[in-house]
């Protein structure tokens, strides 16, 4: 199960830091340079997402470090979390 | 054009479900996903490994063999990837949305999801290819998948 903790490269730990203050600045996130505003970075993301995310990998890895069955039912509550913090965020775009 | 639809590689499929096993765990950051263009011809009975894709499209800040899920969504950070009851009865794959900054790419008219960590039985195991319907370019700026509210895939399994 531990094996799985070195899939990192920025999965573990959540870069959760970067990304909320990513979503303040809110920057182009348009195909066309790096000044088309056609879309934003708050068109990929949330603030909710962001926060969902870390609390989901971090649950994922206390699960995988400690398969324990509490760290399973918390692992499991943080995924939902992040599921509807997805389906919000992409209800809300239409 | 070639690629008409999305589809799972059956074969890795039937693998991961029976004796074969081969582990492709959808939770992994550690799975890539690569763009193809439009001359791909996907068979999604046959094609198992990453040997199997032709036609990548690659470029400035997208390198060959794709990004890894991990630094795939906005600010590089992982795309979460989970496997849930989403809603009910159904098997939803799901991740945040993918936004890979500063590059420039042509006609990307397809994403491959496989899994880049796996060895044996299969290395670079196949997973699903994502159809966009058109092809997306992009100059020095954002290449972005905002996936639908039913995820990267689901499978009704009380139909």
């Amino acid at each position: 199960m531990t094996e799985r903790l070195k899939d990192k490269n920025d999965h573990f730990p959540y870069k959760h830091k970067a990304i909320k203050e990513l979503i303040v600045e809110n920057p182009p996130a348009g195909p066309n340079g790096p000044d088309d505003d056609s879309r934003r970075i708050t068109d990929y993301t949330s603030d909710e997402i962001a926060n969902a995310s870390n609390d989901y990998v971090t649950a994922q890895s206390e699960y995988l470090k400690n398969p324990t069955r509490s760290n399973l039912v918390v692992y499991k509550a943080r995924k939902q979390e992040l599921i509807r913090a997805r389906l919000a965020h992409r209800r809300d775009r239409g | 054009m070639t690629i008409t639809a999305s589809g799972l590689y059956v074969q890795n499929w039937v693998d991961e479900l029976d004796a074969t096993n081969i582990g492709f765990d959808l939770s992994l950051a550690t799975h890539k996903l690569c763009l193809v263009n439009d001359t791909h011809a996907p068979n999604f009975d046959t094609h198992d490994a990453f040997a199997d894709v032709t036609n990548e499209v690659s470029g400035t800040g997208w390198a060959a063999g794709g990004v890894l899920l991990s630094a795939a969504a906005a600010g590089g950070t992982s795309t979460a990837p989970t496997v849930t009851i989403s809603p009910a009865g159904t098997l939803m794959y799901d991740m945040n949305d993918v936004a890979v900054s500063a590059t420039t790419l042509t006609n990307a008219m397809a994403a491959i999801i496989y899994a880049d960590a796996l060895t044996t039985p299969i290395a670079d195991a196949l997973i699903i290819l994502i159809d966009f319907v058109t092809a997306f370019s992009t100059v020095a700026g954002t290449f972005g998948i905002q996936w639908a509210a039913v995820g990267v895939f689901n499978i009704d399994m009380t139909p």
